[in-house]
């Protein structure tokens, strides 16, 4: 037993390599698309156009429609389809049912559910935490993506819940997961809104990636730092406060540079140099206390939600996110770690993607309906047989990448030193503020100063003033009574008395006139010093006039950083184009170079072969195998044995006895009602399959990223566990059963193969199956249900099974 | 049970089908993540670790904080000293505490630590931390030593489980985090065998070959599509099954001699022991024992009585018998807890949390023998010499077993240390 049917790559081979020699005919085995995909197509077209555009050799054909039912069920609604869908889509002749098909899938209630389901494992890695209910936090997820909310309203509402109207939204679950810490938080927000896992730039400059820096940390940490959990003292309810201060001071451990302090800053994108300030009176709208929790005039993680949309990373991010949820990988994989030494696969189309979901607002059915329409998604796996290849083709383009090749890395290297040169800007524009920043508290300590003195010097003026006036005001009475007395004396010459008082007075008012002498010094005195304080607070203000007049406005500096970061941008697209095309010259070389191994060495061939065929599947000309994550597996077995129909059927049932508090909301449309209950059932139906699923994560793990992995503990408990046992049960609405209602050995191929692989028997399996059952049963119908339960698990735990092909 | 006749018979045949496409990975032709991938270190090559014979690590658990004094530490004729006396041991100069008179004269083979402040009095957080070697950080999960020791130890051609726990007490299972579902534990709860390896009542051997035969049947069939080395890695997971069922027996501690179940006595954990010993001779990479009931707020001396009476004589003749059986030179022995206790007794006879100044202790594969390592002062309140902590004693364990834990792993492009890079191992605990 057990022989492998496979065809061998290498015999076939020799056969294409003699065909080849004989005819050496370069027939293109495809549009040679040196055209770049137009504007005006839908993004489908576009997304074929920019994968041929740097496809290498031949394509896979499309996928068999069994293959397509099979993949779109699973991949819009999180479930292989039932036998019935599978044989209402076989026996559709309709040229256009695939797309029928996919409008129907997206528009079903289904979608809402998998791909909540799918950002749920995303967003939470899988860890449960008590700070919101799961199954609310799942009915938010669902909710809002039945009511196709933009993914970007979406991120903002996890980043800043109280954006929303509702203060007990359940978004808050994405922040209080990470207990509202301020470096998980900082981890997680760089990892899952904007595709950098910056984590190992925390303590210093990161020591691999060149991109991340320790203070692109700490921009986005600045943004989160003010921010803690918050148990309402009554309500015992669990939200997030956020103080009015708090810097983000960080310090290298490995320069011993000493500290900095960096301004809230997204990654890759603009500094927050507007920053409103307020008296410490007006800081906060509430001041945190152990009643309430804290909400400042100004929030920074709000500001942070508010510059997600028209972020370039986030942009980005997302459209790999998406990517990555229907293929399985990202265009930049691992998807936490986007820079320039891990370009992605197709950096055109990844721009296309970017571009067009932000035109698009970002809408996830929108972008998930458009990658399935295009014949990208609906590839066979079955990779081109090696005769298929058209080495001088290959030839032909590997010359055509190599001329191409030094003019794109000019290109590169010319944007590299442009970056260099608007950084230069940018960075001169900002050592000028810190210029000014330096000068300006001396000139303002002067400034005060010289105020200070030239108010000294005024009131001493003052006082010698009023000095001077006092001696004036008493000198005047004695120089008339001086006059008068003289005048007495020349009228009565000899009277004593007029003689000794003008001796008297005589002296006096020659004293007061000495007196008055030294006053009016004093005054001038006063006077010059008053003049030189005035003038020195003049000269002062006019410099620090200068130093002012140079700082540049917030305005300009975010203007000169944009420019900068456009020009990286730019920079990154040219370095990832030219890394593509060596990606691609390798590959034209690995695949010139297979003929001669596929002649030496068969064992090495193969090797070198699957390395073609990865990198065809990586570049989309073949369709990748995906494993079902731990959710499609159990479903799955599920739908397949008959059992989730009575999930479904729970489901319901749930929902009408217990129908959502929403329905009862006054003026409700009919249409709304029928969405709410939707909505209900679906999140009602992740709560019936929570147990199993349970089951199935804990063997199967299932993180978002994860490498694939089988372990023996799996196959242990597909093979003996209660829970997939009771399923391969024979009762009337089991797939067991109802094939135990079958009498003919031969007639139980295909309804088997319908129900678990979602599509008709081969000849050979009908033959091989009817002879197990024979074999297997002999005389003893007895034995029949338990031979049926036999080859419905080899079915279900076969490779066809396990992935998504 | 036949394997599947293509070549992917053995998980080394895997490993190089994939360490090949990391060289042309290397090489430019980038099957992803290579950037990243090329530059990190990755993880060190399971053969250049496992020069010699296969390494093992016996982890016993003391589960609620098992009280220093009244063990590895003792202060008799202090004020926190209490009622119990210490007693020689097998090493000269070293003393226990006179509750454990077997393990006393076994103690050339072990050493202590006596200088652990793991900055900790919560039960959860000392669970986590000791077993991880890392301070919990919400939101973060490391793996357990175990599944770290499964993922380093566990040879290419092995179908017994990497990772096991014997579990009287604590948590059910101990996660792998990001090194994924291949290294978390395998569960023998009250040492019963793991979930899943008895076949369904109504399920005969034969039955069980006979539907396995037509799921190879149906993989041959899809491998003529498409065949790649995840579903190589997901066909040889059924076959490694096969194997494991095929072993059962390894799981039955009943199957050791009535004279080895009478040594170890009649106690659950004198049956973990045992069961250990048999695990540790199918060479099982990882085993951990979970013991209860430390947690002693009252009565700890009553308490310590009772279950270090448990604890002393199945211990020590375990670690005797992989002495004798010549295991113990390849087996890392090390018993710790999530704290030790209070030196300060309490109104109730009891003694309380205290992470400030405890110890544990080690041994076997790597470790010296009857060292002494730290020490705490007179009435043992605060560490004098060497403080380590949970940190520390990770590193040691895996240098012990000749795991690089300064290395890194590589998982899906991401990188992890091994263990907390700012922690080292404690250099004179190491042979």
């Amino acid at each position: 037993m057990n022989i492998l049917p496979m065809a061998s790559p290498v015999r076939s081979f020799l056969a294409c390599a003699i065909f080849a020699s004989i005819c050496s005919i370069a027939a293109p085995d495809r549009l040679l698309a040196d055209t770049p995909p137009v504007a005006n197509e839908p993004l489908h077209q576009r997304i074929d156009a920019a994968v041929e555009h740097s496809a290498i050799g031949p394509m896979a054909a499309l996928c068999t429609d069994a293959d397509f039912v099979r993949r779109i069920y699973l991949d819009l609604t999180g479930v292989i389809p039932s036998h019935e869908q599978v044989e209402t889509f076989l026996a559709d002749d309709a040229p256009d049912k695939r797309a029928r098909l996919i409008d129907t899938l997206i528009e079903g209630p289904e979608f809402a559910r998998h791909f909540a389901v799918q950002l749920n494992v995303l967003l939470l890695d899988r860890r449960t935490d008590t700070t919101v209910d799961q199954k609310a936090w799942e009915a938010y997820l669902i909710d809002s993506i039945a009511r196709r909310k933009p993914l970007d309203q979406i991120f903002q509402e996890l980043i800043d819940p109280s954006g929303t109207d509702d203060p007990a939204t359940p978004a808050r679950k994405f922040l209080l997961n990470r207990d509202a810490e301020p470096h998980a938080m900082t981890r997680d927000v760089g990892r899952m809104v904007f595709g950098m896992d910056m984590q190992c730039a925390q303590c210093h400059d990161h020591p691999i990636i060149d991109d991340y820096y320790q203070a692109d940390y700490y921009g986005l940490f600045a943004f989160l730092n003010r921010t803690t959990k918050f148990t309402d003292p009554k309500s015992k309810l669990i939200v997030l406060s956020e103080k009015a201060e708090g810097e983000a001071p960080f310090e290298s451990v490995f320069t011993g540079e000493g500290r900095e302090t960096t301004l809230p800053r997204v990654p890759w994108g603009a500094t927050l140099y507007d920053e409103p300030t307020f008296s410490a009176e007006e800081a906060y709208q509430v001041k945190p206390d152990k009643e309430n929790a804290g909400k400042p005039s100004f929030s920074r993680r709000e500001a942070l939600a508010k510059r997600l949309s028209e972020n370039e990373q986030f942009r980005r991010n997302i459209a790999n996110r998406v990517w990555a949820l229907v293929l399985g990988r990202g265009l930049v994989h691992p998807t936490d770690f986007h820079y320039a030494e891990n370009p992605p696969v197709n950096p055109e189309l990844l721009a296309l993607l970017t571009d067009d979901l932000a035109q698009h607002k970002f809408d996830l059915h929108y972008a998930v309906r458009q990658i399935v329409l295009s014949k990208t998604y609906q590839r066979s796996c079955e990779p081109p047989a090696p005769e298929t290849l058209n080495l001088a083709d290959i030839r032909s383009r590997l010359d055509a990448l190599t001329q191409r090749q030094e003019p794109l890395i000019a290109a590169a290297d010319q944007l590299k030193e442009q970056v260099e040169t608007t950084k230069v800007v940018w960075q001169e524009a900002l050592a000028v503020n810190d210029e000014v920043a330096e000068q300006l508290p001396p000139l303002e300590e002067k400034l005060a100063q010289s105020r200070t003195a030239a108010e000294k010097a005024t009131a001493e003026h003052a006082e010698a003033q009023k000095a001077y006036a006092a001696l004036t005001q008493r000198a005047e009475p004695i120089q008339t009574v001086l006059t008068a007395t003289k005048a007495a004396i020349e009228k009565v010459a000899d009277e004593p008395a007029l003689k000794e008082s003008l001796v008297l007075l005589e002296k006096r008012s020659g004293e007061l006139a000495a007196e008055m002498t030294t006053a009016k010094a004093e005054l001038d005195k006063k006077m010059e010093a008053l003049t030189a304080a005035k003038k020195m607070v003049e000269t002062t203000e006019a410099e620090v006039a200068t130093v002012l007049a140079k700082r540049i406005t917030p305005e300009r500096l975010t203007e000169l950083e944009l420019a900068h970061l456009s020009v990286v941008s730019e920079a990154g697209k040219a370095d990832a184009t030219a890394r593509l095309a060596q990606a691609q010259i390798e590959l034209c070389q690995s695949i010139l170079d297979y003929p001669a191994i596929a002649l030496s060495d068969s064992e090495k061939a193969e090797v070198a072969w699957e390395a073609i065929v990865n990198r065809w599947t990586l570049q989309g000309q073949v369709a990748p195998l995906k494993p079902l994550t731990p959710e499609q597996l159990a479903a799955s077995a599920m739908q397949a044995t008959g059992f989730l129909a009575r999930s479904q059927t729970a489901a319901q049932a749930a929902v009408e006895k217990t129908p959502p508090k929403a329905l009862e909301a006054e003026g409700i449309t009919d249409e709304e009602k029928a969405l709410v209950t939707q909505i209900a059932v679906q999140g009602e139906m992740l709560n019936q399959l929570r147990g199993s699923v349970n089951q199935f994560v804990g063997q199967f793990g299932g993180l978002s990223g994860e490498e694939f992995q089988a372990t023996v503990n799996q196959a242990l408990f597909l093979g003996n566990s209660p829970t997939v046992n009771n399923w391969l049960a024979a009762a009337g609405d089991t797939l067991v059963g109802r094939l135990n209602a079958t009498e003919q050995p031969t007639a139980i191929a295909d309804p088997l193969c319908l129900a678990v692989l979602s599509r008709p028997a081969t000849l050979d399996e009908q033959r091989e199956i009817a002879n197990f059952l024979t074999e297997t049963v002999g005389e003893e119908a007895g034995k029949r249900p338990a031979a049926l339960a036999e080859l419905v698990w080899a079915m279900i735990t076969s490779n066809e099974f396990r992935f998504n092909h | 049970m036949k394997r599947c006749q293509y070549a992917c018979g053995s998980t080394e045949h895997l490993a190089s089908r994939r360490n090949f496409l990391g060289g042309m990975a290397a090489g430019g032709l980038a099957v992803g993540g290579a950037g990243l991938g090329g530059l990190l270190s990755g993880n060190p090559a399971m053969a250049d670790q496992l020069k010699g014979k296969q390494k093992r690590i016996l982890n016993i658990f003391l589960h609620g904080g098992v009280s220093q004094l009244e063990s590895w530490d003792p202060k008799p004729g202090t004020d926190t000293g209490g009622p119990f006396r210490a007693i020689p041991t097998s090493v000269p100069g070293m003393h226990i505490c006179e509750l454990l008179p077997h393990t006393a004269k076994q103690m050339h083979h072990l050493s202590i630590v006596r200088s652990l402040d793991t900055k900790n009095n919560d039960h959860g957080v000392g669970q986590v931390e000791m077993t991880t070697g890392h301070k919990r950080i919400p939101g973060t999960e490391y793996p357990h030593v175990g599944a770290i020791a499964a993922k380093m130890l566990t040879p290419a051609e092995f179908s017994l489980p990497g990772h096991i726990l014997i579990r009287g007490a604590g948590p059910g299972s101990s996660g792998a985090a990001y090194l994924g579902p291949r290294y978390s534990s395998v569960t023998m709860n009250d040492g019963k065998p793991p979930q899943f390896t008895e076949r369904p009542g109504a399920l005969s051997a034969e039955a069980d070959e006979r539907r396995n035969a037509m799921r190879s049947r149906f993989n041959d069939r899809f491998a003529g599509r498409r065949r790649t080395a995840d579903t190589d890695a997901y066909t040889f997971s059924y076959d490694q099954a096969q194997d494991l069922l095929a072993q059962r027996e390894v799981f039955d501690v009943e199957k050791e001699s009535e004279a080895d179940l009478a040594r170890y006595g009649t106690s659950e954990f004198g049956k973990h022991c045992l069961l250990a010993r048999r695990l540790l001779e199918h060479d099982v990479p990882f085993i951990q024992i979970n013991h209860s009931n430390y947690d002693t707020h009252h009565e700890n001396f009553n308490f310590h009585i009772e279950q270090l009476g448990e604890f002393d004589q199945p211990f020590a003749t375990l670690v005797d018998d992989l002495h004798q059986r010549g295991l113990l030179q390849d087996t890392l022995i090390c018993v710790m807890s999530e704290f030790g206790r209070t030196p300060r007794i309490n109104t109730r006879y009891g003694r309380d949390h205290w992470g400030k100044s405890w110890s544990i202790v080690m041994g076997g594969c790597g470790i010296q023998q009857g060292a002494i390592i730290g020490g705490t002062n007179e009435n043992g309140t605060e560490v004098v010499d060497r403080v380590v902590d949970h940190g520390h004693v990770v590193h040691t364990m895996l240098r012990a077993v000749g795991v690089d834990s300064s290395g890194e792993f590589d998982i899906a492009g991401r990188k992890y240390p091994v263990a907390d890079p700012a922690k080292g191992p404690i250099g004179e605990l190491l042979a």
